[in-house]
């Protein structure tokens, strides 16, 4: 055994097996992988797709935030929800789901959703900030917050069968707020778009792979980038987004 | 013609139709032609001005406008238009 397969058992060297035989993964990878955290912003159809991918992957932390508790309707595209959580905090499903699809994966929930007053104490030490907020609000905060700390930020959106994914790394690629300087007037609900499962879930596994690709060094990431699907119609585009010089979030950096 | 890529929030509005072809030399042109075709999109792509709402991008051949020459952006037969709202679906 090398000095670095005897850093994860052999059980996890089994689980991870597949992925370390990735040329440009290896060992090196899933040791970066574990030893990162991840901060996700809701685990709902986007974060949680993102959550279980990086849970499966092996990600060292997780943390999180979702507030209020499970109704039916969202049981057609979270992927870390059954029948039996509808009523429970949204976050303790969310947790337990985690500890089964992979018990090694240190998870932190808070009961809350993101919002100014509270993002810092979301992010923590995360080194990767991932959004999958239904609200522009939600999802301009964590933008602020990703600039401010210098932290990067996968950030996935979906509406109807269409759906969109960037990286965000402060100071090099344009910001949420260079890209969408303003949200639509019409989006002041989380109940405003409509979803079904591979739409969320494709964004969500997109985000996923952009983030162990910005944490372990593998493949190129989104840079500059954004990554466009709609599934009714299988189109697909690779856009070019840039900076905005009169950003009021990242102009300075 | 140039080929126009409509969002799913657009369709309803333009025969249910994903794609149209329409002439126009610049963006801004495609545009006045689209909303002369289907009148009731012009609420969701144009503000009062007549420009395009800021929660909405635009690409040609996959770039940003804004980077490029705005709505004066000139086109030709073969260009690709995206019209692509800011989305926040997620959880």
């Amino acid at each position: 055994m090398t000095v670095q397969e005897q850093e994860f058992t052999e059980f996890q060297l089994d689980r991870y097996s597949r992925q370390i035989r990735l040329d440009g993964f290896g060992l090196t990878g899933q040791r970066r992988l574990r030893q990162s955290h991840v901060a996700i912003s809701r685990g709902g159809g986007v974060g949680g797709t993102i959550a279980i991918h990086l849970a499966r992957a092996g990600i060292g932390k997780l943390t999180i935030a979702h507030g209020g508790t499970l109704v039916p309707e969202y049981l057609n595209r979270m992927p870390l929800i059954m029948n039996e959580d509808i009523g429970r905090p949204c976050v303790d499903a969310f947790a337990d789901m985690l500890a089964r699809v992979n018990p090694d994966v240190e998870v932190r929930t808070i009961g809350e959703y993101a919002n100014d007053d509270n993002v810092t104490r979301i992010v923590d030490d995360a080194d990767l900030i991932a959004d999958g907020a239904p609200l522009f609000e939600e999802r301009y905060a964590l933008n602020r917050a990703a600039v401010a700390l210098r932290r990067p930020m996968v950030s996935g959106a979906m509406y109807d069968t269409e759906g969109y994914v960037t990286t965000i790394v402060p100071g090099r690629t344009p910001c949420l707020a260079c890209i969408y300087p303003q949200k639509p007037a019409y989006w002041n609900d989380v109940k405003v778009f409509p979803a079904i499962g591979p739409g969320p879930t494709m964004v969500g596994a997109m985000a996923a792979m952009e983030a162990i690709k910005l944490l372990t060094g593998f493949g190129e990431p989104l840079d500059s980038r954004l990554w466009f699907f709609d599934l009714r119609t299988n189109t697909n585009r690779l856009l070019k987004v840039s900076r905005d010089p009169s950003c009021p979030v990242c102009a300075g950096i | 013609m140039p080929k126009l890529y409509l969002p799913t929030i657009m369709r309803p509005n333009a025969g249910g139709r994903a794609t149209v072809q329409l002439a126009g030399g610049t963006v801004s042109e495609l545009f006045g032609n689209l909303v002369a075709e289907y009148p009731n999109v012009k609420a969701q792509l144009l503000d009062a001005e007549g420009h395009v709402q800021r929660h909405i991008n635009v690409y040609v051949n996959g770039e940003d406008v804004r980077g490029l020459e705005g709505e004066g952006t000139s086109l030709t037969e073969r260009d690709e238009i995206m019209v692509l709202p800011a989305m926040a679906g997620g959880a």
